[in-house]
């Protein structure tokens, strides 16, 4: 046999030795990733850096989360309601706040003017008709969302509005979708016999986990009375401290700075009004904001769609969350997130935090501009369908 | 460089790690991404039986250790590729013992296919015993530069990058490894058939 002028090395040798090693299959086995996710799933407890309390930390995210992309609504769907029926059930000591009916306040009372205005809106969800929906039927939502993307060099761009269609189970049994204009298409996935997929990325591959339902037009698990809806916003049964991850561009290590309970329960407020769509847990929503400490009226923003509105407002740790109203009739129109001011009231910590991380931010401290828009989202119609992916 | 963003919207593996430090399920990406990839090498090194396992530990550290990820670095797959090697070093008595039994057994029977094709096994064949010796006999520090570069198909910084030596370091064990390879195969003449074989 002639010698092969491109005769391999010793390394190319090993190599091919190393071909002969492989497994027959190119995906690992099926069960490997079940194991791994739940072994995951199931640490929380080892480290001080994980939420300790499983189904809280989608619900805590939400109004970060809310306008960006279809998977991240997925979370909120999957996240929000079961977290807070799972606590409000559990016998965890109530923290101060949840003693009596009003929190405490740790800031100025509510202005005239944005209770005025959530007085309004709630006046106005009250006289909304209750629609006809069957358990088996979809809440389907439209809406419009602009976002914030922080490329690889670091340099922030504003994309939208790009059209999204929600369809949310209204028992929260039956599996959702979120489709966008853009093409993208997430499903989310419904909670049956008390349990729904464990990931958001491959529903119907992932195994499952327990939850509990998260209806979107029902209102058995949310209270529609303000005191205990102001209870459950508070999250009686979440003891932990919260905080933001906040990593400047360009440093290797971020630091954790805490978010007051008054601003999680604004959040999560923001998140409730996207899942659920019942006209007395809303109205009951906006009364229970006017008496969360520290909100402010604003008087003239735009919503994701260009709308004009009127803004009930909370501004912590540099991003002012806005719910915005339709002027006139103080229909509740969507949620906005703005770059604010930095200025940091709670404690911060390099390293690990003591408690649970709610979200992670790049943010240049030194040069961000106030104005700039993190996320808004709004809705333009909201009607009921038989199935997921049918428009009224 | 001004504004904020939640880097949920990037989609590289630091953003990825940092934003499952809030949600574990973001986690599912980086398994993903990297499972088919580290199963693969796993499979090589220690075979089916030890390859889930020793996986499954490394993604759970990974996971656990995520605080620590150096943000710096948007590609995971050296820092992955690390922690398995730390995993692989408690199956390393196993690992020997497989290229020993590797080493004494018999090579494969009749080759067909196309003459360049069968040639190229031939080789690959001859060569396989004393490859098996040579990888049993090398030091563990060796055996992991080596087979990082050529079953993991990193480059030397990114092995550098996943053992936590100096990139020099990852030369010099490379090349005494190559050479304790080219010794191991003796008889076989690498760049051709040894006298057996023709």
């Amino acid at each position: 046999m002639t010698p092969n002028p491109t005769l391999p090395d010793e390394l190319r040798l090993v190599e091919e030795f190393g071909e002969t090693l492989k497994p027959t299959g190119a995906h690992p086995p099926a069960d490997l990733r079940h194991r791994v996710m739940h072994a995951v799933r199931h640490d929380r407890s080892r480290g001080g850096l994980l939420p300790r309390t499983a189904s809280w930390p989608a619900g805590a995210r939400l109004a970060w989360r809310i306008g960006a992309p279809a998977t991240v609504a997925a979370t909120i769907a999957a996240g929000l309601i079961a977290g807070n029926v799972a606590n409000v059930a559990g016998n965890a000591p109530a923290p101060p706040t949840a003693e009596t009916s009003t929190p405490a306040p740790t800031g100025t009372p509510a202005p005239a003017g944005a209770s005025g205005v959530l007085l309004l809106a709630a006046q106005h969800a009250e006289a909304t008709p209750l629609a006809a929906a069957r358990d088996n039927q979809f809440v389907y939502v439209e809406s419009v969302e602009v976002r914030s993307k922080t490329g690889k060099d670091g340099k922030t761009r504003v994309e939208g509005p790009v059209r999204v269609r929600t369809w949310l189970s209204v028992d929260g049994t039956r599996d959702g979708l979120v489709t966008e204009d853009t093409g993208a298409r997430t499903k989310l996935s419904g909670c049956r016999n008390g349990l729904r997929a464990e990931t958001i990325d491959r529903p119907d591959t992932t195994p499952k986990v327990p939850c509990v339902p998260e209806p979107a037009y029902q209102h058995t698990d949310v209270p529609t009375d303000p005191d205990g809806l102001l209870t459950y916003l508070y999250d009686p049964a979440d003891n932990h401290d919260h905080y933001v991850w906040i990593l400047e561009p360009g440093s290797r290590k971020g630091r954790y700075v805490k978010i007051s309970e008054d601003q999680r329960a604004f959040m999560r407020l923001a998140g409730l009004l996207w899942q659920n769509h019942s006209p007395a847990v809303q109205a009951a929503a906006f009364r229970a904001a006017a008496r969360i400490p520290g909100v402010e009226l604003r008087p003239a923003v735009t919503d994701a769609a260009g709308r004009a509105g009127v803004a009930v407002t909370r501004t912590e740790i540099g991003v002012r969350e806005e719910l915005v109203f339709a002027p006139g009739t103080y229909a509740f129109l969507g949620h906005n997130s703005i770059a604010a001011e930095y200025r940091v009231t709670g404690p911060e910590h390099t390293g690990q935090p003591p408690g649970a991380v709610d979200s992670v931010r790049i943010q240049d401290l030194g040069s961000m501009k106030p104005g700039t828009i993190l996320q808004k989202w709004s809705i333009l119609r909201t009607g009921i369908v038989d199935r997921a992916g049918q428009r009224p | 460089m001004n504004g904020v963003s939640t880097d949920t919207h990037a989609d590289t593996d630091a953003a990825i790690i940092q934003a499952s430090l809030g949600d574990p399920d973001r986690f599912a990406v980086i398994y993903d991404r990297y499972a088919a990839t580290l199963y693969r090498y796993a499979h090589q090194r220690v075979g089916a039986e030890g390859a889930d396992d020793v996986v499954a530990d490394a993604f759970l550290s990974a996971f656990r250790g995520r605080g620590q990820y150096d943000l710096s670095r948007p590609d995971a797959r050296p820092w992955l590729f690390g922690i398995l090697t730390r995993k692989l070093a408690s199956h390393h008595r196993k690992e020997k013992a497989r290229y020993r039994a590797m080493a004494r057994a018999a090579p494969d029977g009749v080759l067909e296919g196309p003459a360049d094709e069968v040639a190229t096994r031939v080789i690959a064949d001859a060569a396989r015993r004393p490859l098996a010796a040579a990888l049993a006999a090398l030091s563990r520090g060796d055996r992991d530069v080596l087979l990082l570069v050529a079953w993991g198909q990193l480059s030397y910084d990114e092995v550098a990058a996943a053992l936590s030596i100096p990139p020099g370091t990852v030369g010099s064990r490379l090349n005494r490894a190559r050479r304790k390879v080219r010794e191991a195969l003796g008889g076989v003449d690498p760049s051709g058939m040894s006298e057996e074989e023709r």
